[in-house]
């Protein structure tokens, strides 16, 4: 139980107190709505694929001219790493040349809001030429108080189906989708792969639609798509296998390995590319799903066992990628690789 | 007799929060309704005026019946629209919404209604709810009696205007009710910690 001081003393260090102390009670109402548009704004791009952004309420003539005034949904086209903006209604706000922004400066006639990737403590803001912090915890995962949990959602979601789900197998359609020793896919697995991501996702996620087989071109549909409510964030997910399969005759086809994910990964960034002409005021960002089947030395289609040595050979061997498109562009996230153990009864040792 | 109060608030905390929330539960719209009722008395109005009463649930979460007939009502009326649980407005309930402002019956209480929701630019629902289930009316009201939260004999109001004066001793006081709304959510979190 904190004292009475304590308690005090914590209220009197509130962000919110510096603002109505430094620029009076008018100003309180500009960072209500400064902080509602934040959040507008953080629905409206993808906040990783920047190193800074600023933030102001407020007409001043010194940045009058190098403005340039757009909606807020068109926001995302503009191509820089540090943005700027002003805000000026509910829908509308300007973009600030960065090269021209002095927020210290601006800081002696109304706090600037700053914020930056990778920062403890991202949410920042100026007031009257001294930084301060908007609270004293870390920032969350998705990179600001004022973000809504998407892409990271997604993220978590995916490490959580490889490392808990996909490694033992759990589940009906993914069980489905391969023999029970868990050495080659069924013929054709892709259908219950899909299904089985696709119900996971739907469980997990909130406040968004997940759903199968998205046309985003002419010849093929992208395997799951991820669209939150109230967001212009969109998420493809391309799913591939590697390893072996059975065909109907019971006879192992065409084994996968890593070509088979950088084909996938090229496939991917034509979707992308492909939904970003369809849906310009939207982010769209891609995950690349990787099922790994792969075993050493598993070349006997009626196999049941197999030695824990050659069982686990590949579950830590990643795949290798050429060219990581996640280092080429913001837009691709980094490929994950669901490993599937085989079942404890396949053991030989 | 459906009561006009909890119409107007029912209508007013879905409308404010549409920006972020594009709908809201009935536990929801409660929390933040009693929010507001707990801010009215912050500004020193007796319990009685916020014109309905709030119980405690199993959970600990306030309940009133009086909202959740308005509920019932304005969905009725095409005022509101539910979906899967949750409560958005409709151009008919924004029409309703914007005469009923205008009366002055309702005006005074839109500060305090406006404050609660405002706290959600701050921190995400969920956090609000959270912190407000350890109030102190909330948390000494008795389940099995099923006491009302906001009745004037109720002992745990005198501890809460204590802790309003903890509050009011902290910043002073302050134009815009949004600082005591957000000082007093975080004298609640220290308390929780």
């Amino acid at each position: 139980m904190k004292t009475e001081e304590t308690l005090i003393r914590v209220l009197q260090k509130q962000f919110i107190l510096k603002i109505d102390d430094t620029y009076g009670s008018e100003a309180i109402d500009d960072f209500k709505f400064c902080v509602s548009q934040l959040k507008k704004l953080y629905k409206a791009i993808d906040i990783s694929q920047y190193e800074s952004i600023m933030a102001y309420v407020g007409n001043y003539a010194e940045y009058q001219d190098s403005c340039k005034t757009m909606e807020m949904d068109n926001i995302h086209s503009v191509s820089t790493k540090r943005l700027v903006v002003r805000f000026i209604d509910e829908d509308t706000l300007n973009v600030v040349q960065d090269d021209h922004f002095d927020a210290m400066a601006l800081s002696g006639k109304t706090f600037v809001y700053r914020w930056r990737a990778n920062e403890k403590q991202a949410d920042q803001f100026y007031i009257k030429g001294t930084l301060h912090a908007f609270s004293d915890e870390e920032t969350p995962s998705e990179g600001s108080f004022f973000a809504v949990r998407t892409y990271n959602d997604l993220d978590e979601a995916l490490i959580n189906y490889r490392d808990n789900v996909a490694l033992s197998c759990k589940g009906k359609y993914l069980s489905e989708s391969m023999n029970e020793a868990r050495l080659f896919f069924y013929p054709a697995p892709e259908e219950n792969l899909q299904k089985a991501l696709e119900e996971y996702l739907s469980i997990r996620l909130r406040h968004c639609t997940v759903k199968r087989e998205h046309i985003v071109d002419d010849s093929h549909p992208v395997d799951i798509i991820v669209t939150w409510q109230g967001t212009s964030h969109i998420a493809l997910i391309e799913i591939k296998w590697i390893g072996k399969s059975l065909n109907d005759k019971g006879e192992i086809g065409v084994p996968y390995a890593d070509g088979r994910a950088n084909s996938g990964a090229a496939q991917l960034v034509n979707y992308i590319d492909n939904n970003g002409d369809t849906y310009p005021h939207c982010v769209t960002v891609g995950y690349l799903a990787v099922f790994d089947l792969r075993r050493k030395e598993n070349n006997d289609p009626h196999a049941v066992k197999i030695s824990r040595e050659n069982a686990n050979y590949y579950k830590e061997r990643e795949i290798s990628y050429n060219p990581q498109y996640e280092t080429l562009r913001t837009d691709f996230k980094k490929p994950y690789r669901f490993f599937i153990k085989v079942s404890n009864d396949a053991y030989q040792d | 007799m459906p009561n006009p109060t909890a119409i107007f608030d029912t209508l007013y905390i879905v409308h404010k929060t549409e920006s972020q929330y594009e709908s809201l539960s009935l536990m929801e719209v409660t929390f933040l309704s009693y929010f507001g009722c707990l801010l009215s008395l912050y500004k020193g109005n007796p319990v009685s005026n916020w014109g309905y009463s709030f119980m405690r649930n199993v959970q600990g979460a306030p309940v009133s019946a009086e909202l959740a007939e308005s509920c019932s009502l304005l969905i009725g009326k095409g005022q509101l629209e539910k979906k899967d649980a949750c409560y958005h407005s409709t151009g008919a309930g924004e029409t309703r919404l914007l005469f009923m402002m205008e009366m002055d019956l309702f005006k005074s209480r839109q500060e305090y209604l406006q404050a609660a929701c405002d706290c959600l630019l701050t921190g995400t629902i969920a956090e609000l709810l959270n912190i407000l289930s350890g109030d102190s009316v909330i948390t000494e009201s008795s389940v099995h009696t099923m006491k009302y939260l906001n009745s004037e004999d109720n002992s745990a109001i005198s501890r809460l205007h204590q802790q309003f004066g903890i509050v009011r001793q902290a910043i002073g006081e302050r134009k815009n009710l949004f600082i005591p709304a957000l000082s007093w959510l975080e004298y609640l979190k220290q308390e929780l910690e």
